[in-house]
Formats: C-alpha cells, sequence, structure tokens
C-alpha cells in the first residue's frame, strides 16, 4: 500500500546546507581555553615518567641537574661541553622512541625560543658569540628538559626534602600542584560557560576578566578553608613526612661521576 | 620577564640566590606569625602560587590584535600580604622552572629577586601610601603599573650588566650579549608602553571585583607591629656609626676628581679625569664630607650624625597620626 502523502522532505532540508568555513579569528578566549586544556592534559595524565635501569635517589638526581647547568655555564672549552653533550646523547639512548621524539619536539621548540632573542646580537659580536651562546643555552635546555622527562613530581618533593629544604616551601608546591589542576578546571569551565551565553562580543572584555579571577580569587579562599580544616581533621602538625626512604646508594655516587670528571676537567685543563 | 639560563654569569646567579635567602628566612617567619592568626593562611601559600601560575599564563587582549600577560604581582600582595605573596610567587617561578622550563634553574634567584619581592613590595608600598591617603585605588593602580616597570628595570640592569661582568679577552660577552644600553630600554620599552597597562587594568578591576564581594577576605594590615627590633636595629647603627671615623682614605667610587685624577694616573689609565665629571654639575653642600668649618673632622662627623638622627626623628614625628582630639 502506497502511502498518500509524499515523503520528500521539505525543500530546506533538502537544499545543501551552505558550509563554507569562514576563517575566524582564533579570539584570545579560544587561545586561553587551548592553553588551560593542554595543562590539564598534562597534568591530569602527566606522560609516565621513564625507570632508568639504575633508578637513582632523587636528591641526586636534582643535585645532578644543578651541577650539571651549573658546568655548562661555566665552561668556554667546547671539547668539555661537547663530553657533556655526549654524556646527555647516551642518557637519551635509554628513552623508548616516543618519549624520545617528546623530548626532541619539546627541546627544539624551547631553543628556538631562546635563540631568537639573542638573534639580534649577531650584528653587534658577530657569528661566534651567538653560535656559542646558542650550543650553550640549547644544552642547558635539554639536561633540563631530560630532568623533567624523567622524574615524576613525587620524587621532585622527595629530593627537596632530603636536601633540607623547608617544610613550608615542599607543602607549599605540593598543594600549588594538586589546586593548579583544580583552579584550572574551575577557570576553564567558567570561560566555557561565558562563552556559551555571549550571543555578542563582549564590550568590556577586561571587566569580565576582573570578574573571572576575582571569583577564581574567592574559590581559592574558600579551598583553603576546606583544606586546612581536612589538613586538621587529619592531625597535621606542620611537619612533611618523607614518603619514601631516600638513601643515597653507591650507586648514586657513582652516577655524579661523569659530571665530577668533565668538573675536575674544568677546574684543572688549560689547553 | 622570566629570565632564562645562561643570560646571566653563574656569579650573578649566585650572589642573587645569596641575596634573596635572608628574603626568604624573613617571608617564612613573618608568614608563620600570619598563620598564628588566620590558619588558612598556611594552605593559601600553595593555593596563591596556582592562582599567580594561571593568571600568569592567562592571554589578555591589547589593542594591535595582540595578547600580553599580567604577573599579579601586587594584586597578590594586595589579596593575601605583600610577605606570603613573596613565598607563593617564589614557589610558582620555582615550578615554573623545574616542571615547566619557564625561566632558568640557575636564574631563579634573579628571577624572585625581581617578580617575588620588587613587584609585590613595590606595588604593596603605594597601595598603603594610597590608603593612608584616603584613594587606595589610586595607590593601587601605581603601585601595579610602577611594580611591574620596576621589576622590568632590575631585569635590564641584570641583563644589561653581563657584557661588563663576564666577557672574553678580546671582550665578547659570556652570557646575555646585550648592553646595558640595548637591555634596559628594550625591557623598559615594553613594560611601560603594554605590560604595565595590562597589569594594572587587571590588578585595579580583581582587587574592585573582591572588594564589592568579599571585603573580609583582602589582607587586613596588622595594626600593630612590634616596631622593638627595628628601633634596636637603628639605635644600633647610630652607635656604630662613629666606627666611619676610622676610615681614612675615601671610599670606593667617592673620588673628587682630583682623587679620580691621581688614581687613573698611578694605574696608567689616563692622566686626566673624564671630561664629563670635569664639566659636570657641582653641587657644594653646606657641611661638606660631614666637615663643619672652624671644628676637628670628628666633632663635625658626629654633630653631622645627631643632626640628620634628629631630623629624621622630627619627620616621623610629624608624619604619625595624632592622638589628640579637638575640641
Amino acid at each position: 500500500m502506497e502511502p498518500k502523502q509524499p515523503t520528500n522532505l521539505p525543500a530546506w532540508l533538502q537544499a545543501p546546507a551552505s558550509t563554507t568555513s569562514h576563517a575566524t579569528r582564533v579570539t584570545f578566549w579560544q587561545r586561553n581555553q587551548r592553553h588551560l586544556r593542554a595543562l590539564l592534559r598534562r597534568l591530569a595524565q602527566p606522560a609516565p615518567a621513564i625507570q632508568p635501569r639504575w633508578h637513582l635517589a632523587p636528591q641526586i638526581n636534582l643535585i645532578r641537574l644543578l651541577l650539571l647547568v651549573l658546568l655548562i655555564a661555566l665552561i668556554q672549552n667546547a671539547v668539555l661541553l661537547w663530553c657533556l653533550a655526549l654524556l646527555l646523547g647516551f642518557q637519551l639512548l635509554w628513552l623508548p622512541p616516543g618519549q624520545l621524539r617528546r623530548f626532541v619536539r619539546s627541546w627544539l621548540f624551547s631553543s628556538v625560543v631562546a635563540v631568537i632573542i639573542v638573534l639580534p646580537s649577531y650584528w653587534l659580536n658577530g657569528p661566534a658569540t651567538l653560535l656559542f651562546f646558542s650550543l650553550k643555552t640549547s644544552l642547558m635546555l635539554a639536561n633540563a628538559q631530560y630532568y623533567r622527562l624523567t622524574t615524576p613530581f613525587q620524587d621532585l618533593l622527595s629530593g627537596l626534602k632530603s636536601l633540607h629544604f623547608p617544610d613550608v616551601l615542599i607543602m607549599t608546591l605540593a598543594i600549588a600542584v594538586t589546586y593548579l589542576r583544580m583552579l584550572g578546571q574551575h577557570l576553564l569551565l567558567t570561560m566555557e560557560a561565558l562563552e556559551t551565553r555571549t550571543v555578542a562580543p563582549t564590550k568590556h572584555p577586561y571587566r569580565l576578566i576582573g570578574a573571572m579571577f576575582g571569583n577564581l580569587y574567592l574559590k581559592s579562599y574558600a579551598y583553603a578553608l576546606e583544606l586546612y580544616a581536612a589538613m586538621e581533621a587529619r592531625g597535621f602538625n606542620g611537619h612533611y613526612v618523607r614518603s619514601t626512604p631516600t638513601h643515597s646508594h653507591w650507586r648514586d655516587y657513582l652516577s655524579l661521576s661523569p659530571d665530577l670528571l668533565v668538573l675536575i676537567l674544568f677546574v684543572l685543563w688549560r689547553p | 620577564m622570566h629570565i632564562p639560563d645562561n643570560y646571566l654569569s653563574p656569579a650573578t646567579c649566585g650572589t642573587l640566590v645569596v641575596a634573596m635567602a635572608p628574603v626568604w628566612t624573613v617571608s617564612v617567619l613573618t608568614v608563620k606569625a600570619q598563620v598564628k592568626k588566620h590558619h588558612e593562611t598556611l594552605p593559601m601559600l600553595g593555593i596563591a602560587a596556582s592562582l599567580a601560575f594561571l593568571i600568569m599564563m592567562f592571554n589578555l587582549p591589547i589593542p594591535g590584535g595582540t595578547t600580553a600577560h599580567a604577573v599579579g604581582g601586587t594584586l597578590l600582595a594586595v589579596l593575601i600580604g605583600p610577605w606570603a605573596a613573596c613565598l607563593a610567587l617564589s614557589v610558582t617561578l620555582l615550578l615554573q622552572a623545574l616542571l615547566f622550563g619557564d625561566g632558568g634553574i640557575l636564574a631563579f634567584g634573579a628571577n624572585a629577586l625581581n617578580m617575588a619581592v620588587i613587584m609585590p613590595f613595590v606595588g604593596y608600598g603605594c597601595y598603603r601610601l594610597g590608603q593612608k591617603l584616603h584613594h587606595e585605588k589610586i595607590g593601587l593602580a601605581v603601585g601595579a603599573y610602577l611594580g611591574i616597570n620596576a621589576a622590568a628595570l632590575i631585569a635590564g640592569v641584570e641583563l644589561g650588566l653581563q657584557p661588563l661582568l663576564a666577557h672574553t679577552a678580546s671582550g665578547a660577552p659570556l652570557y646575555c650579549p646585550y648592553g646595558l644600553n640595548i637591555a634596559v630600554p628594550a625591557m623598559l620599552s615594553a613594560h611601560l608602553l603594554v605590560a604595565g597597562w595590562v597589569e594594572l587594568v587587571f590588578t585595579l578591576l580583581v582587587f574592585q571585583f573582591v572588594k564589592r564581594v568579599a571585603p573580609t577576605n583582602l589582607y587586613q594590615t596588622p595594626v600593630k607591629t612590634n616596631r622593638r627590633p627595628w628601633l634596636a636595629l637603628l639605635v644600633g647603627l647610630a652607635i656604630l656609626s662613629p666606627l666611619g671615623l676610622l676610615a681614612s682614605n675615601t671610599a670606593w667610587g667617592e673620588w673628587d676628581t682630583t682623587e679620580l685624577t691621581h688614581l687613573l694616573a698611578q694605574q696608567h689609565l689616563s692622566t686626566q679625569a673624564p671630561q664629563g665629571m670635569v664639566h659636570g654639575f657641582h653641587f657644594q653642600a653646606l657641611f661638606s664630607d660631614y666637615a663643619i668649618a672652624g671644628l676637628p673632622v670628628s666633632v663635625g662627623y658626629i654633630l653631622s650624625a645627631l643632626s640628620a638622627i634628629l631630623i629624621f626623628l622630627l619627620l616621623i614625628r610629624g608624619l604619625q597620626h595624632g592622638t589628640e582630639t579637638t575640641d
């Protein structure tokens, strides 16, 4: 049996929808939302820190990073810098391919940014200074990036604790990272809500931003009160308890030996 | 304004970390005292650090289609107190350097001095002055603008000094290659023209919002502070001031043109003083070199010191709020 009424769709539905994509300007709201989402992704699912074959004590890792950055800053000898670069290169060999690519991407980006700032000095001091400065800065950034990639946040806290940093500082750091995610989430939701409800471009975006951050501060204050109540309920006495044993092993000191060797060469070697 | 690694020499970085150590110590001690009255200050430090991180991350639109970000140093000082803001901002900078690669690890002391000390304290000082003159919003606006620009100026000086402090035998700079004539104008122009205004508007609007919605959540300056340590320090320094009489030579850098010419000749550098100094402005003070005509140097020195102390005490007394009532 055939239907009496034709089942054709109305004309306006049959007409092809105009899907012309206008190249819209990315507003500062969208840019901020993108940055926030990236930060939240990073905080929510931090890339698993790679466990090297020799798991070093956190404080040794921290000392090693400081020593390396200091050495690179001090050394003006190309051969010694080359040795330090080789040392880092060997360490990078242990990284899984995915992490290695991530390392290279991030390192290249930060190095390019650092070099762009000093690029005009080419006309002031010539290419040699620029090249040497760029290489040293890149090497420092590579070492810092390697540390970030291989050290979980908890290890950073344990390292600072082992190096006798004040409890207030360690606790503040721990709270800051935890609440960075919560406040970031709150800020993102506020921005999304504002964007959804706004039908026309905001006349005074700064007033809106002021209200948004004012609100964020009040939220922070409320969080602080709740957090202190929770801390008190759990018997907080102002001391940060060391969660993992962080005794240094002979292997930890051994891991410092290449850097110390370069340090000795730096002090004694006069080419 | 985050100075990356390798822009400052290790000597500069070390000096600035050492310079920051007493500031951090006083901050911790002051905040501990603050915690006794307001328990929430302790967790608030960490939460304020994350708030500062988000403020520095948030891009604000500026005319011309581009964006800039505020630092929030003055704002935090007004919201949670300058010492707590100093600690919170230091933690933010440490996080940024170690976990996010923003700002140098060695340059942490320099960044902390610029953004966690100079900015909040200059800003808070202006805000308090405005409060005393019953124009707190103007004080806050001036503080936010001056705070960030003072920090930028110091960062420019730190960077610009590097070619003078660390260079090769041929004069090639080892760290930041730009001298003071480039670094200071570059840092200041960007902040005077753009970042300062962004900071000002942002600080003022957030402050206005918080003051309207929850005025009790603003930092309340302690009414009575223990002035004994400061008085003891001042009295101690006044008692020690005659030690200056033991010094026989002119202090370094305080030479007149004759002494300078003599020193330059001794060092085989030049036989005459720089022309700018010879033909520059010369002010003849009433008691030049703390000497009073007709009196021995030591007596003139002590009389000058006593006069200065008396003038400052009278000034402080005159600026204090009176307690007497008028009929």
